[in-house]
């Protein structure tokens, strides 16, 4: 190809000089002097260049060899400004990287289909009062098993009981090892398509109680060596026979709960208490059925449910695609974060653009001697282009670099705000989404300066002097209105930025109802194996009053659910005394009356404060069941009654009359709502219920960190099998539940931060451009008496057009973004003047600084030196 | 300024170029210059081909394959590259032969004077 090329080459070059040659010989014989002969020859056959490029078009692939051409030339050109180049590559890198990087996560997070077969199938059913979705809950045990038996809509359904964490401890060679497991019903692989790779898996016989367990692919392989005969062997789980019924297939995650390491069986046909909402339950639609006719079914079932199970008579089942239920809570924080990455491209891009722009203008002269030699119009906007794509095509490159370390950072910071996050990476999706994103950036960059040069007549940029040439009017009010795209689109995002800022500001202020500060939390598990009720009953004690003798610990309990971690145990109440005696204490959703069973010195730990009566003590022994209420449920359960006498007063909750002996408190579930209202029962009365697994609150005049060691000293005295697991200061407990709003807002900061820099130095470019444009002007002003006040006013001023029309437009954007804002903000509106007004006054006054310089440089002008500084 | 003027009527005689380097190499092999020539004298000097046009034209027509090209000894004994007809080439003069009297034709009816005036 290459040796065609030149062959062609050269064979055009020798016709053409023979054309000249051959004509000036018959000049030449028709008397001429050969001088004038060969002039004459040369005239008549033209531009010499341009008749070589306009016969090599003709041969249909000189594009290619152009492009090769420009090529060279722009990264000489580069290479040789490497200053220029290092900015305009890293400025782009950044836009991409980042933006591919969010990109990344909203691909993998909302785009990609979940990874079971035929997912599009899979929905998730939820029990819920008709038409409200505010009320959607788990399914209890008992309505699943009729839902299962009845509907005729799905394939397969199953259960999950992820709604509480579970954990089993299982010694391999005397090594302790706690396994995060998940019980599950029997058509729960299948439901999912993924059986077990090994062994038959569950059956509903196992639905009855049975011991088996399907283990992780990566347990099998680390814990078993990945014995293929494994299947049917007995193992030890916290003390306990199973069977292994099977090994998952390598890398099968729940959809919901994510990776565990053993799965078991639920017992659903022992859990027949009405009222423990607490199944995740998860269907695949039978082919040809759609989501509509499935709907319709579960509504004409919850018909029939409710004249069965008088429990079920203010609900009904509804279902949501499992896709979408999964994803919805991340929905808005990505779209804004993807909205939020593409504006600092934006701003990216529009830098680059007016950085290409200040760069061309700096060689009209080049391309005015490039016009004039032969090279077309179009050829000399190419050139422009094919630089800003070299440049772009760099920039991509080093922003896929900026990508992978993005998606780490962005990783680290979702955790557990945004779902599915271990399935972001590089795949061809993201990766030509990044090559899409380039191009566009390329000729984003390019077009502008392109264009100007597209209208430049070689013989004004020649005749003109150099400086007079390149300051027209028009290409100083495109980079102006450059400058005022950026500042707009910094002030949406910084004012973006400022309503989650203030929104969290809000939500760490929330008043919690509690004590975080110097708080120490754990959770250990009490295989029941070992331990029944009463040996139970008796730890949960003698475990606080150990960790009250560490040094530096006020005070120590155990609560089966820590406060801010959402609501568990939301059983009815009935009202045995007072005014509404006979009723049952009812909230909005009708479920909420949480149910907690506490130990040790709970209350004084977290300091949640004793309003009436008093707090458990040796008193509760098993004989008669007695309960804490907090204030919130005394006042609904009780109305008009004072708190001291709510204390006496009785209800039944968890299937037993209890009387109540104090009131506390209220404490906050979730940081976002109301406080809900509590039933506190205390464990040493309750431990035969279930194995309560009670996370543990110690409180320290010390940081928890400097006692953690010694706690689990004293629980490996008590026991030393036990595993002490989730330890955690209470802060971070805090923290998880406004994970969601931080992960945000570190994002959109950064985002603003960086499209905050981005348009100062935009607009400083700019300005200083312009006075280095008009010094000669300004020195003839100031020798004609115009004071440096004056000189600077006028610069000034130019800057105010400026800051005016990008702020005015900013303030239009971020009502625009304030749309994506709402899902994210907490007590704030996305429109908030104050807001609004304070990121426009930080703007105005980063403009100011970054106008002042260039002004303060043209009141210095010398007049004399102005003026000869001609050339 | 004259390069511009130049490139409008390159685009005029787009069309009509190719025809006239076709017919001009009726009479047998030539070189560019000839063929400028050759079309310059025929038109009385009316049609003035420019290097610009006649050499894109030629390599166009070339690689349509309308024409041949071999270098040889010039009559001067200098070499050039000649220019030949080839047997499609030949049956496209006659095609554009037959659309150009047409459109001749055709023009000259439009412009004839109009009776009665």
């Amino acid at each position: 190809m290459l040796v065609r090329w030149r062959r062609h080459e050269q064979d055009l070059e020798r016709e053409l000089a023979a054309h000249v040659a051959m004509d000036t010989q018959e000049r030449i014989e028709a008397g001429d002097p050969p001088e004038t002969a060969r002039q004459t020859a040369m005239r008549d056959f033209g531009n010499l260049a341009r008749v070589t490029e306009d016969t090599r078009a003709a041969w249909g692939w000189t594009g290619v060899e152009q492009c090769a051409q420009d090529l060279r030339y722009a990264a000489r050109q580069l290479a040789r400004s490497p200053g220029f180049a290092g900015v305009v590559i890293t400025t782009l890198a950044l836009g991409i990287g980042a933006t591919t990087a969010v990109f990344s996560v909203l691909q993998a997070v909302l785009l990609a289909p979940l990874p079971y077969e035929q997912p599009g199938r899979l929905v998730r059913l939820y029990q819920q009062e008709p038409g409200n979705p505010s009320t959607r809950h788990y399914l209890t045990g008992v309505h699943f098993a009729f839902v299962r038996d009845q509907a005729t809509s799905f394939e397969t359904v199953a259960a999950l009981a992820n709604y509480s964490e579970k954990g089993r401890d299982l010694v391999t060679n005397g090594q302790g090892l706690r396994l995060r497991v998940l019980n599950v019903t029997s058509d729960y692989f299948h439901t999912l398509r993924s059986s077990p790779e090994r062994g038959p898996g569950f059956d509903r016989g196992d639905e009855s109680g049975a011991r088996r367990v399907v283990l992780a692919g990566a347990l099998w392989r680390t814990q078993f060596g990945g014995d293929p005969t494994v299947v049917g062997r007995t193992i030890q789980l916290s003390g306990e026979s199973h069977e292994i019924a099977g090994v998952a297939r390598e890398g099968f995650e729940d959809p919901i709960a994510g990776r565990f390491d053993a799965w078991l069986p639920y017992a659903v046909a022992r859990d027949t208490n009405e009222e423990n909402n607490s199944l995740t339950v998860i269907a695949r639609l039978r082919a040809g059925i759609t989501l509509e006719q499935a709907r319709a079914e579960l509504a004409t079932l919850s018909r029939v449910m409710k004249e069965r199970f008088p429990s079920a008579r203010r609900s009904a089942v509804d279902l949501a695609p499992l896709h979408e239920d999964l994803v919805a809570p991340a929905r808005g924080p990505l779209h804004l974060l993807f909205i939020a990455v593409a504006l600092v491209l934006l701003v990216a891009c529009v830098n680059v653009a007016n950085l290409l722009l200040a760069r061309a203008s700096g060689r009209v002269h080049e391309f005015a001697t490039r016009s004039a030699l032969g090279a077309g119009t179009r050829r000399l906007c190419r050139q422009l282009l094919v630089e800003s794509a070299l440049l772009a095509s760099l920039g991509g490159l080093l922003g896929l670099g900026i990508t992978r370390l993005g998606v780490v950072v962005l990783r680290d910071l979702g955790g557990e705000a945004v779902p599915r996050l271990d399935e972001v990476g590089f795949n061809p999706i993201v990766l030509s989404f990044a090559v899409a994103i380039t191009t566009i950036t390329a000729v984003a960059c390019g077009v502008a300066p392109a264009l100007r040069f597209a209208r430049i007549a070689p013989i004004d940029a020649l005749r003109l002097h150099s400086r007079s040439a390149t300051g027209t009017r028009g290409q100083g009010r495109l980079r102006s209105a450059l400058a005022a795209a950026q500042l707009a689109l910094a002030l949406t995002l910084v004012a973006g930025a400022g309503v989650l800022l203030a929104s969290f500001y809000r939500l760490q202020r929330v008043d919690l109802g509690f004590r975080v500060d110097r708080v120490l939390t754990f959770d250990v598990n009490l295989p029941s194996a070992r331990y029944d009720a009463d040996r139970r009953a008796a730890f949960q004690e003698e475990l606080p009053r150990r960790l009250r003798t560490i040094p530096g610990v006020t005070a120590a309990g155990g609560i089966s659910f820590l406060p801010t971690t959402g609501d568990y145990h939301g059983w009815n109440a009935a009202i045995l005394s007072g005014p509404r005696a006979g009723g049952a204490v009812e909230t909005k959703d009708g479920f909420n009356i949480q149910q907690r069973t506490i130990s040790g010195d709970i209350f004084a730990a977290l300091e949640i404060p004793v309003l009436a009566g008093r707090t458990f003590d040796a008193r509760e022994d098993g004989a008669a069941p007695r309960a804490i209420v907090s204030a919130g449920f005394a006042r609904v359960a009780f109305p008009g009654v004072p708190l001291s006498d709510v204390v006496g007063q009785r209800i039944r909750a968890g299937g037993r009359v209890l009387e109540i002996i104090g009131v506390v408190g209220d404490v906050t579930l979730d940081v976002h709502v109301p406080p809900a209202l509590v039933v506190y029962h205390a464990h040493r009365q309750f431990a035969d219920n279930r194995n309560w697994s009670l996370a543990h609150v110690v409180a320290a005049d010390v940081p928890p960190e400097r006692i953690a060691s010694s706690v689990r000293a004293e629980i490996a005295a008590m026991d030393p099998e036990l595993i002490v697991h989730r330890v955690a200061s209470m802060s971070e407990v805090v923290g998880r539940g406004t994970r969601r709003e931080r992960f945000a807002l570190v994002l959109m900061g950064a985002f603003a931060c960086v499209s905050w820099v981005l348009a100062a130095l935009g607009l400083y470019g700019v300005l200083a451009y312009a006075v280095r444009q008009r010094t000669q002007e300004i020195g003839i002003r100031m020798a004609l008496g115009a004071t440096a006040a004056h000189v600077r006013l006028t610069i000034l001023r130019q800057a105010a057009v400026v800051v005016g029309t990008g702020l005015v437009v900013g303030i239009g954007g971020a009502f625009l973004l304030g749309r994506w804002l709402t899902s994210l903000t907490f007590g704030v509106s996305p429109s908030d003047a104050r807001i609004l007004l304070l990121a426009a006054g930080m703007l105005t006054a980063t403009a100011l600084a970054a106008a002042w310089l260039p002004a303060r440089r043209a009141s210095r002008v010398a007049p004399r030196i102005a003026i000869q500084e001609r050339c | 300024m004259a390069l511009k003027q130049r490139q409008d009527r390159i685009d005029v005689l787009q069309g009509t170029l190719d025809m006239l380097i076709l017919q001009t190499l009726q009479w047998g092999p030539q070189h560019g210059l000839r063929i400028a020539q050759g079309i310059r004298q025929r038109s009385e000097e009316l049609l003035k081909i420019e290097a610009g046009s006649l050499y894109p034209a030629l390599h166009r027509l070339e690689q349509q394959g309308w024409l041949n090209a071999e270098w040889k000894v010039s009559e001067k004994g200098q070499r050039a590259k000649y220019y030949r007809l080839t047997r499609s080439g030949k049956k496209q003069l006659a095609d554009e032969h037959g659309k150009w009297e047409r459109f001749v034709n055709a023009i000259r009816l439009v412009m004839r004077p109009t009776e009665g005036r």
